[in-house]
């Protein structure tokens, strides 16, 4: 058992790998730049054809790490003439170069950063054209910047801060090493040496690429990368929307919705099973039928239909209010005791409770039924009957135990379902649990946010079938893992 | 037993050597049983039914009048509307009017053959003709609607030479499908039907290039003409020329708007006004259509991949099982509620092809584990041997022995997958995430939602409650017939 749960464990770290580069995927294929409706941002992008001076754009595409390939790497491999003709394009010289090759031009020249530095020190030096030598400088003075550490970090410690501190220094002297189109010959040349001296001092550790460096830019120098190496010091980053550490913000967001899943849960478990050994041990009485009719229309009923009929009929006067038309409690709970606001929370979400409970009951209980009457016709019960037992000793007793294993699989595809599925319930009423926040995030494209979503109810998804099937395990002594 | 039945009569041939024994195959077998359980049979009949009014739906209502007669002459503009791109700008709606034009004419003529000549046929294969002549309709009518759709896209825009050239087209276009129609007719009984099919064709492509070359924007005139002699009564005076037309019963569009928002049902809009002025049961009625799209194509494609890459694994094991298996767990473990809304929102323009491919790419892992199951089973049985051993290709087997017999779940998983698909759908139009521009009920419903008027609320509730419960019964009808334990 202890070997089986370290496998599952083990096996559960490349499939969540796999979960997040899916997820990932998804969201970088979609068109589209990330951000885009972030206020600010927005305004970045839109400028983006200023070229390098606009710090601010290219800050924000650094912090997000958006100036990277998603996947793979490759731009070790950029050759000087493809920095050069980035360049020439990007300043129109000849004037016939097409306005999005141009902008293009320069968000390429913007991206590669650092794997431009050779070419465009090349073009700095030999380039004939001196708008172009000293466009040149300009770019490379952004491109050489070492990227700072702790810049997004959540909490930097003191060997971070004193290496960015170093760091913010050297950004800031090459800053300066830079010349206009119209400058004197000595100012140029006096930035040429300063160039041709660092980049010379560096072309070993920075500029040359082994095959291991080249190998590590290619598959660590990438969004995906970086988010991984994030995720594993548990930083998914910060909410656009919120200004705030996402992961923080989940676990608020969870905590309601976790309550009202455990609620639902328990709920549906509490009566379906009662109700489904009731109606096999009654199959096909007159009470059986119309119970199995009644939940299965309610099966067919849409719970966002239902909770918006409930929310008009109850709740908004027309003709009953006797229910909050929605949020989790009160908005000001201050001074209530935890009795007072408990019973506050209970009052609250009764109605998405309802919502949520009646379906999965309808059919977890029809589940429990067809499980207990595979059971009842099998040679033991009979024998338990032969014994003389009563009929309610042989069904609870005998019957009910292994009827009931099935259902225990089943808590594996409601645990999802729960999690995710509750999206609408929480919009109607207004539930500031985790299916409202998803889709507020989603619709303001909140990247981190979504990507954080998804992977931790991903995550907890996992976690709940390995539960279920331990639980199988537990209560059925016939089934080994060994 | 019944597998080997099943195998027999997929096996070409091997039925016929055997005409003494019993007919049944499998299917048969649980038509039967699906037959006898009445709440099943009548919520096919049901589903059908509603299939009937997603084609229908322009007979019913529609905005354009079926015959238009003013000073000008008489005119039949509701037939050319059908393919207008301008007026339904939706594909979907465009497909259901090609086969309420085309399709639901050759079905009853294949009805009527297959009864009159239902004497005539010897007993011996009766599956093979019938599939025969599926598999001819099914061709002509998507030759036939692939050049509708290049027909229609040829002429978009109001200057007159395109409207001419599309009307003319159009004519052709009808008198084309009639042609395919005759030919099949022709090819299945006899030489002398060609002559009456090509006759019938032309005859018919011509009256309808003489009716739809005069287009106009119809109702908008018949509206302010109606207010005219209604004003000009009031005030006494001399009525302008009346226009007579023949409207459908609803005579508006699901897209036309301006009618007093929120109106309560009445006479003359049966289930009421909308938020934004158009009436809801012509949008009801246009819904199904939406709903029944999203559910059976999503469906089918989920189906097709969980088939696929379930039949696959089951069928070799090994490392292809273990690869599909993580694939399976990775995909399920993604809550697919969360990931159809992220897809969707990400992409933008939510089309209904977008949520049908979202929601086909997403859902499948139940049909490939249901698939793997039944191939686990089946792998091992003696008919697989045996079929291995005369040395048939693996994709045979796979497709022509093995997969028919894992079937049987896999009809009911979709069944109750179509259900799930059209709720999914309208949830996501709930929360404003689907295709705004078509009648979707979950849209309609938003409305009610956000009024809190009763009957933006009940009425498309109670559409998708009445489409899911009838999918939902007639799959488990479906699946009783097939449970051997059940059957009577």
């Amino acid at each position: 058992m202890g070997k089986y749960i370290v496998k599952r464990l083990l096996l559960m770290i490349p499939t969540f790998f796999a979960i997040s580069l899916i997820v990932f995927l998804v969201m970088h294929a979609a068109p589209g730049q990330p951000g885009a409706s972030v206020q600010g941002a927005g305004d970045a992008s839109q400028d983006a054809d200023k070229g390098a001076e606009n710090e601010a754009y290219t800050l924000f595409k650094q912090q997000f790490n958006l100036d990277k390939p998603v996947l793979f790497n490759s731009r070790y491999n950029l050759s000087d003439a493809t920095v050069l003709s980035a360049l020439e394009d990007s300043l129109n010289l000849s004037g016939d170069v097409e306005p999005g090759r141009q902008i293009e031009a320069k968000e390429q020249l913007t991206d590669w950063a650092v794997y431009a530095v050779p070419g465009l020190h090349l073009a700095l030096v030999s380039h004939s054209d001196k708008s172009v030598r000293s466009r040149a400088s300009k770019w490379l003075s952004s491109a050489a910047k070492k990227r700072l550490k702790n810049a997004h970090t959540r909490r930097p410690t003191r060997e971070q801060m004193e290496a960015d501190t170093a760091r913010m220094k050297h950004n800031l002297k090459i800053k300066t090493w830079i010349f206009e189109a119209n400058a004197t010959a000595s100012a140029e040349a006096e930035v040429l040496t300063k160039w041709k001296e660092y980049v010379e001092a560096d072309v070993d550790r920075r500029w040359n690429f082994t095959f291991g460096s080249k190998m590590s830019a290619f598959f660590l120098d990438t969004q995906f990368a970086k988010y991984w190496s994030n995720i594993l010091h548990l930083d998914f980053g910060v909410s656009h929307l919120y200004k705030e550490d996402v992961l923080s913000l989940v676990q608020k967001k969870l905590r309601y919705s976790i309550c009202l899943s455990v609620a639902t849960l328990l709920i549906i478990y509490l009566v379906s099973v009662p109700l489904g050994i009731w109606s096999a041990a009654n199959a096909n009485s007159p009470a059986d039928r119309v119970v199995t009719v009644v939940l299965f229309m309610l099966y067919s009923l849409p719970s966002f239909w239902v909770a918006t009929i409930l929310l008009n009929f109850l709740t908004k006067g027309t003709p009953f209010e006797i229910l909050p038309t929605g949020g989790f409690s009160s908005i000001d709970t201050g001074d209530l005791t935890t009795i007072d606001y408990i019973k506050d929370v209970i009052w609250h979400i009764t109605l998405p409770v309802l919502c949520m409970t009646y379906g999965g009951l309808a059919a977890l209980s029809r589940y429990a039924r067809t499980g207990l009457l595979d059971v009842i016709r099998s040679d033991y019960v009979r024998t338990a009957r032969a014994k003389g037992l009563s009929e309610g000793v042989v069904i609870v007793k005998h019957a009910a135990r292994n009827g009931m294993i099935p259902i225990i699989t089943l808590l594996a595809t409601l645990l999802p379902a729960l999690i995710g599925g509750s999206v609408v319930i929480e919009f109607i009423f207004q539930i500031p649990g985790i299916g409202s926040f998803m889709f507020e995030s989603i619709q303001a494209r909140d990247y981190n946010v979504v990507m954080c979503i998804l992977l931790i109810t991903s995550l907890l998804t996992l976690v709940g079938m390995l539960l279920a099937d331990l639980l199988y395990a537990l209560v059925d002594p016939r089934i080994t893992f060994d | 037993m019944m597998n080997c039945n099943e195998n027999a009569e997929m096996e070409s041939g091997v039925a016929d050597a055997n005409p003494d024994g019993p007919d049944l195959t499998y299917g048969d077998i649980v038509w039967g049983q699906f037959k006898k359980n009445r709440v099943a049979y009548v919520s096919l009949w049901g589903v059908v039914g509603l299939f009937l009014a997603a084609i229908c739906a322009p007979l019913l209502a529609s905005s354009t009048p079926f015959v238009w007669t003013d000073e000008t002459g008489t005119s039949y503009p509701w037939l050319t509307t059908l393919f207008d791109t301008q007026y339904f700008e939706n594909g979907v709606d465009l497909f259901f009017n090609l086969v309420l034009v085309m399709g639901l004419p050759m079905l009853g003529l294949w009805w009527f053959w297959m009864r009159r000549l239902g004497a005539k046929i010897p007993k011996k294969r009766p599956r093979r003709r019938k599939i025969k002549a599926v598999l001819f309709a099914g061709i002509g009518f998507f030759l036939a609607f692939f050049a509708g759709m290049v027909f229609t896209a040829v002429g978009t825009g109001d200057d007159s030479p395109m409207l001419l050239l599309r009307a003319l087209d159009f004519g052709k276009f009808s008198g084309l499908i009639f042609l395919v129609t005759g030919g099949m007719l022709a090819f299945q009984r006899g030489s002398r039907n060609v002559l009456i099919a090509i006759l019938i064709g032309y005859i018919a492509g011509n009256v309808l290039h003489t009716t739809s070359s005069q287009y106009t924007v119809y109702s908008k005139v018949y509206w302010q003409n109606q207010a005219d002699i209604a004003t000009a009564e009031a005030a006494g005076q001399e009525s302008p020329d009346a226009i007579r037309a023949m409207f459908p019963l609803a005579p508006y569009s699901y897209r036309q708007q301006g009618f007093s928002p929120l109106e309560s049902p009445s006479g003359t809009h049966m289930m009421g006004v909308s938020t934004n002025g158009s009436d809801v049961a012509t949008r009801i009625l246009y819904g199904t259509r939406i709903s029944l799209t999203i559910g059976f194509i999503a469906v089918a494609i989920y189906v097709t991949i969980g088939v696929f890459l379930g039949s696959l694994a089951g069928y070799f094991g090994g490392k292809i099982d273990l690869a599909v298996q993580r694939l399976i767990e990775i995909v399920m473990c993604i809550p697919s509620f969360f990931l159809i809304l992220t897809v969707i929102a990400l992409v933008g323009s939510a089309s209904i092809f977008l949520i049908m491919a979202a929601i086909g790419f997403v859902r499948w892992t139940g049909v490939a584990r249901l698939v793997r199951g039944e191939f686990l089973r089946l792998r091992n049985q003696d008919f697989v041997t045996a079929a291995e051993a005369l040395g048939f290709p693996t994709s045979r087997i796979i497709f022509q022995h093995v997969l028919p017999n894992a079937l049987g779940p896999v009809l009911v998983a979709a069944a109750f997958g179509v259900a799930q698909a059209i709720l999914l759908e309208s949830s996501l139009s709930f929360l404003g995430m689907g295709d705004a521009s078509t009648a979707s009920w979950g849209v309609t419903l938003r409305e009610g939602y956000s009024t809190g008027a009763w009957h933006l609320v009940l009425i498309p509730g109670c559409a998708i409650f009445l489409t899911v419960l009838l999918l939902n019964l007639a799959g488990e009808g479906v699946r009783d017939a097939m449970d051997p334990k059940l059957r009577k």
